[in-house]
């Protein structure tokens, strides 16, 4: 299974070439996608955000990390796309009403598909509404919600509220994160988790999906 | 309220920390105009009509609030950057807020560069209105400000963070070659300002961090954006005038490289990341601190609160200089004015107690 270390290598070099043509190999030779996801991908992303985390890695080295991740990926979805079993389960991302920061986000999201969850991103500034409609319509485990500023994190509180109103928060869990959100504010409005950066809100959510199975 | 008369001699001896100021300057990057606005009851006019009256407000604010300086910056006249516009949720909003396009900018090939119209040095900027603010200024009031922004922003903005993050590595050419004309021109630019008699300090903001860490790493940083710190900084002193930088994130592993680079005071701090008052024990001997009074707990805090807040930061950050009170950014249009009159009232009540 030599290649699957080697998908991992390419991930963490953010070599997405080699990551692709790996992935087409590991294909022909018959590896099921989900082993590829889990065994080459996940791990490999799962080294990135560890030296993330620890400072050996910065904002470039994962974005050329996660987007040799998606130069695999991007054979693979439409091989697990039909069987949503083949991802730990769903999460929906954005950043709230009135943000329209998107690299947190954006990291945020890229670690947590790299840890083998469905990640259906709904971009920035997503109004309340937008975001109850993609929770009733994707089923996700946890809701991520993103924010900059101090004047635009209450939003996120609208969003639970929401949630509660249409009966719907005790279905998920929401994580949190962006520069002004501490964990006394995530608890302050019902969130389940504080993020204070992305690798954290991948243990995070794995931790919460225990919790729900 | 009022308490100071302005004398640029305070804020100057906290930004250059020779001897202990005779009282505490305050400090901001700026306070947004729906604040100056607010507070002074009317309508600012527009800079760019009607020069001379919006100088004359703009000082009259800085003036009754009790600063020795007017904070005045003009960006650079580098390509127009992609912006996206929004909704402001601030308390005095402007109704949209620009956010500056994170995907992309208008410099993604060598070509753009190539073709993009840069200006000159004596283009850059426009020097005169440092002049004619310079020339409305009461005495002992100075001009703390310079041409906005960094080289590491004005390289993200015009590339957009995410592509300069994937370029970094695809393209390193292309990176050093931005680097390299964007900072030319901020270094002559700042050469040009720093000669005006009436700027008192150079100044301006480059975000180099977030939560965590810096964007960039210490390398790469070091490759493209210390060196051009050094330089204005060297610029500055040959003329006499410090350079305060204002950089937002967590910079530890960095605080040594901007000592090292010639900044004379650091500006921006915020709690999740490190009070401005364990920045003072850890930095506080090398370098000025500024501000620090974090702007989220000023957006939550009750001005009882913040009055406490601010005595005992006062208190640990006075004793020795090398401090000037303010917030952790900027008095942003989302900052409850009582609450920002609450910490300028506790400023002026320590300085009278002492
Ligand atoms: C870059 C920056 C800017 C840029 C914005 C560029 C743009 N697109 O317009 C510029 C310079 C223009 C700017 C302007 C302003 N800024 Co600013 N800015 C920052 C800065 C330095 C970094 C933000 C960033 O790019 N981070 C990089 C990404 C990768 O990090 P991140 O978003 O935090 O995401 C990470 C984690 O938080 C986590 N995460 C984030 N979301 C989520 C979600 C989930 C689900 C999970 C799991 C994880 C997660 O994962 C990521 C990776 O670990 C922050 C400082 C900081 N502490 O972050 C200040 C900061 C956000 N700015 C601040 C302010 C006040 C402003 C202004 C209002 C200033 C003013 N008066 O004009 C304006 C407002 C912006 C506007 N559009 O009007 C304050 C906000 C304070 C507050 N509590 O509200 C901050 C915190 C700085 C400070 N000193 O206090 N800013």
């Amino acid at each position: 299974m030599i290649e699957l270390n080697d998908i991992s290598q390419a991930v963490i070099e953010g070599n997405a070439k080699k990551a692709k043509e790996l992935t087409l190999i590991a294909i022909e030779k018959n590896v099921p996608p989900e082993t590829i996801l889990h065994k080459g991908l996940v791990p490999g992303m799962d080294v990135v955000g560890q030296k993330f985390k620890n400072n050996e890695y910065y904002v470039p080295e994962v974005l050329i990390a996660a987007r040799a991740m998606n130069a695999a990926l991007d054979i693979l979805r439409p091989k697990l796309a039909t069987d949503a079993a083949n991802y730990k389960a769903t999460v929906v991302i954005c950043t709230v009403k009135g943000d329209l920061h998107d690299i947190g986000k954006n990291i945020a999201a890229m670690m947590l598909e790299g840890a083998g969850f469905r990640v259906i991103d709904l971009g920035i500034a997503v109004p309340t509404e937008k975001v109850v409609e993609a929770v009733k319509l994707n089923k996700p485990a946890i809701l991520g919600l993103s924010a900059l500023l101090t004047t635009t994190m209450t939003n996120m509180k609208d969003i639970i509220e929401a949630l509660e109103k249409e009966g719907l928060k005790d279905s998920l869990k929401v994580i949190v994160g962006g520069a002004p959100i501490t964990e006394e504010f995530a608890k302050s409005i019902g969130a389940d988790g504080y993020a204070p950066d992305a690798t954290i809100g991948v243990q995070i959510a794995n931790a919460l999906i225990q919790g729900i199975s | 309220m009022k308490l100071n008369r302005p004398d640029f001699s305070v804020i100057l001896d906290a930004i250059e920390r020779k001897t202990q100021p005779a009282r505490i300057p305050f400090f901001e990057l700026f306070v947004d105009a729906e604040i100056c606005e607010e507070i002074m009851g009317y309508r600012f006019a527009q800079l760019e009509s009607e020069p001379d009256r919006y100088f004359s407000q703009l000082i009259s604010f800085y003036v009754q609030l009790g600063y020795d300086y007017v904070p005045f910056y003009q960006s650079p006249r580098f390509p127009s950057l992609s912006y996206i516009e929004g909704d402001d949720t601030a308390t005095y909003s402007r109704k949209k807020r620009n956010w500056i396009n994170e995907k992309a900018g208008p410099i993604q090939t060598f070509e753009d560069v190539e073709k993009a119209p840069w200006p000159s040095i004596d283009t850059a900027v426009d020097y005169s209105l440092f002049e004619c603010l310079g020339k409305q200024l009461p005495q002992g009031m100075k001009i703390i400000g310079g041409a906005a922004g960094g080289p590491f922003e004005h390289a993200s903005f015009l590339m957009g963070i995410e592509k300069l993050s994937i370029a970094v590595y695809e393209e390193p050419e292309l990176v050093a070659e931005l680097f390299s004309r964007i900072s030319d021109i901020l270094v002559g630019a700042a050469e040009r300002i720093v000669s005006i008699e009436s700027v008192g300090a150079y100044c301006f903001g480059d975000d180099l961090g977030y939560k965590t860490a810096t964007i960039f790493s210490p390398k790469l940083l070091r490759q493209f954006v210390f060196p051009v710190y050094k330089k204005i900084a060297q610029t500055a002193h040959a003329s006499n005038k410090p350079f305060i930088l204002h950089s937002c994130g967590n910079l530890e592993e960095v605080m040594d490289d901007i000592i090292d680079a010639g900044v004379d005071a650091k500006h921006s701090f915020e709690d999740v990341i490190l009070p401005v008052t364990e920045a003072k024990k850890r930095w506080g001997n090398r370098i000025s601190i500024l501000g620090g009074i974090d702007v989220d707990f000023l957006c939550h805090a009750t001005p009882e609160q913040v009055r406490t807040r601010t005595l005992n930061t006062l208190q640990a950050c006075a004793p020795g200089g090398g401090y000037a009170l303010g917030t952790g950014n900027t008095v942003t249009n989302y900052v409850p004015i009582k609450n920002y009159l609450a910490m300028i009232e506790a400023g002026n009540e320590f300085n009278l107690s002492r």
